[in-house]
């Protein structure tokens, strides 16, 4: 099996929202409408014991998706071969179902196509060898690509080298969610609110 | 989450015709009584379901692309779709036998058979909303309110309509008067209980907790639309009635501004479900 997912070590992420920009340009992503955010979590704390991080969220490539079980035209899928959840925009009936049964709502709307849009780890970049266009601008290396069956991959590697402890993952409700953060203490107590 | 308008009304046209259906059918082939109401009834609850389907429609992005949703029978919408067709088809049926003075046992077989889909849609449709996604949604205690909103407002629709009809009989109207106060209560009960769940639900957060219903920006549309104009009203004005002292036109007064009540309390019921229908996380603040 192959679970192609991203890691995102918060211990480097500045909050520059390169990978913001970068996903809209390389997606063409409608004025109003995102597929990857960043979030400030914090500050919280007193002075001087005041701690933040940022936290970039996006699909989470879960691995038993509900935003795939409501669909009712199979628009939303989970793809094979690598495990990307994806959506067929020519089967999309722009229900928003699928923003319903999501989580975490990190699908949105394209309000000039009328159709639910979301990351897709961008699948045609992968289809030539490339990385994702957010991994590639990363300046802090902060984002990490890869197949979570993979032991060499980088993903697997960076996880492996972080310590159960530092990996989390945002709350499973079945869902099983693949995309992982590995923050440290030393850093900042990973919030799951 | 914002109000979604057009399923608000999907909600309360389509739960409002299987109850109608179904209450014409106990009342009529069942028990015998108010025979005179059947055809009125079920044209009520077929343009009821066919406005109600009609109204979802206009929730989709891409209505010409309806239906694909067809194409996958596992999905909460494909079994709407079915159900409401499978109903249409019955009540057709069921007029036509009606039209062509079928004996009552085969009104009563037809009707019977209707049952089936009605009871199972009107449970469906709040269904489709128990995700796991939306803590305030993820229980059966959901589906449960929608199942008995539409037990009362069929019963009160029914009672209206065997109240207006020609050759009305009093003791009819009160006998389903009965119901929907009975009815009225279970639905007080299944209130109560759906906030007892949302105060205990996981993933506390406050857009969707009991304080904002009770005393927050809900408060409004929970006291008065949903307490005192879906419940406390009709519920006086079904109470009993001392059928010597009642007079025929005070009763169908009754009748009607309890149905106008019930149908305010049932559309303030699914306007409060999407505005506490929040997600565990919301982080591209959509559908907020």
């Amino acid at each position: 099996m192959t679970r192609k997912t991203l890691v995102i070590d918060l211990d480097r992420c500045f909050g520059c929202r390169s990978c913001e920009v970068a996903c809209k340009l390389e997606n063409n992503v409608v004025l109003g409408a995102r597929w990857n955010k960043v979030i400030d979590v914090g500050p919280v704390g007193d002075y001087p014991d005041i701690e933040m991080y940022f936290l970039p969220a996006m699909c989470q490539q879960c691995e038993d998706p509900e935003c795939v079980k409501v669909c009712p035209t199979g628009a939303s899928y989970r793809r094979e071969e690598d495990g990307i959840i994806l959506v067929d925009r020519e089967k999309c009936i722009g229900c928003r179902y699928c923003m319903m049964a999501c989580p975490y709502g990190v699908r949105t709307f394209n309000e000039e196509e009328k159709v639910v849009e979301k990351c897709t780890l961008c699948a045609h970049l992968q289809a030539i060898g490339e990385d994702p266009a957010c991994v590639k601008i990363c300046p802090a290396g902060a984002r990490i690509f890869g197949d979570l069956d993979d032991p060499e991959s980088p993903a697997s590697i960076a996880i492996k080298e972080a310590g159960a402890e530092n990996v989390h993952s945002l709350p499973d409700v079945g869902n099983k969610p693949t995309a992982r953060y590995i923050l440290h203490k030393k850093t900042a107590k990973w919030r799951e609110n | 989450m914002s109000i979604q308008w057009a399923l608000v009304f999907f909600l309360l046209l389509v739960g409002w015709g299987c109850g109608v259906y179904a209450a014409s059918v106990v009342t009529v082939d069942w028990m015998g009584r108010a025979r005179q109401i059947r055809l009125v009834s079920m044209i009520a609850s077929l343009i009821l379901l066919a406005v109600g389907g009609f109204v979802s429609v206009l929730h989709l992005g891409r209505p010409s692309r309806i239906f694909l949703a067809l194409s996958k029978p596992k999905s909460g919408i494909f079994l709407e779709a079915l159900l409401i067709s499978l109903l249409g088809f019955v009540i057709i049926i069921y007029i036509i036998a009606l039209k062509r003075n079928a004996s009552d046992q085969t009104l009563k077989i037809i009707g019977t058979i209707g049952l089936i889909p009605a009871v199972i849609l009107a449970f469906a449709i709040g269904n489709t909303y128990t995700l796991a996604s939306r803590p305030a949604w993820d229980t059966i205690l959901l589906p449960l309110n929608y199942f008995v909103s539409a037990a009362v407002m069929g019963t009160v629709t029914v009672s209206v309509i065997a109240a207006r009809s020609k050759n009305a009989d009093k003791s009819d109207v009160i006998l389903l008067n009965r119901a929907v106060f009975i009815s009225l209560l279970l639905q007080a009960v299944m209130i109560f209980a759906y906030l007892i769940y949302l105060g205990a639900a996981p993933f506390p957060d406050e857009s969707r907790s009991v304080g904002r219903i009770l005393a927050g920006d809900l408060a409004p549309l929970f006291w008065a639309g949903i307490v005192v104009l879906g419940l406390i009203v009709p519920v006086i004005l079904t109470a009993e009635t001392k059928k010597k002292e009642s007079e025929f036109r005070v009763l169908l007064m009754k009748v009607q501004i309890s149905l106008v009540c019930i149908l305010a309390g049932g559309i303030a019921f699914r306007v409060m479900m999407f505005a506490i229908g929040t997600g565990i996380k919301n982080y591209f603040n959509v559908l907020s």
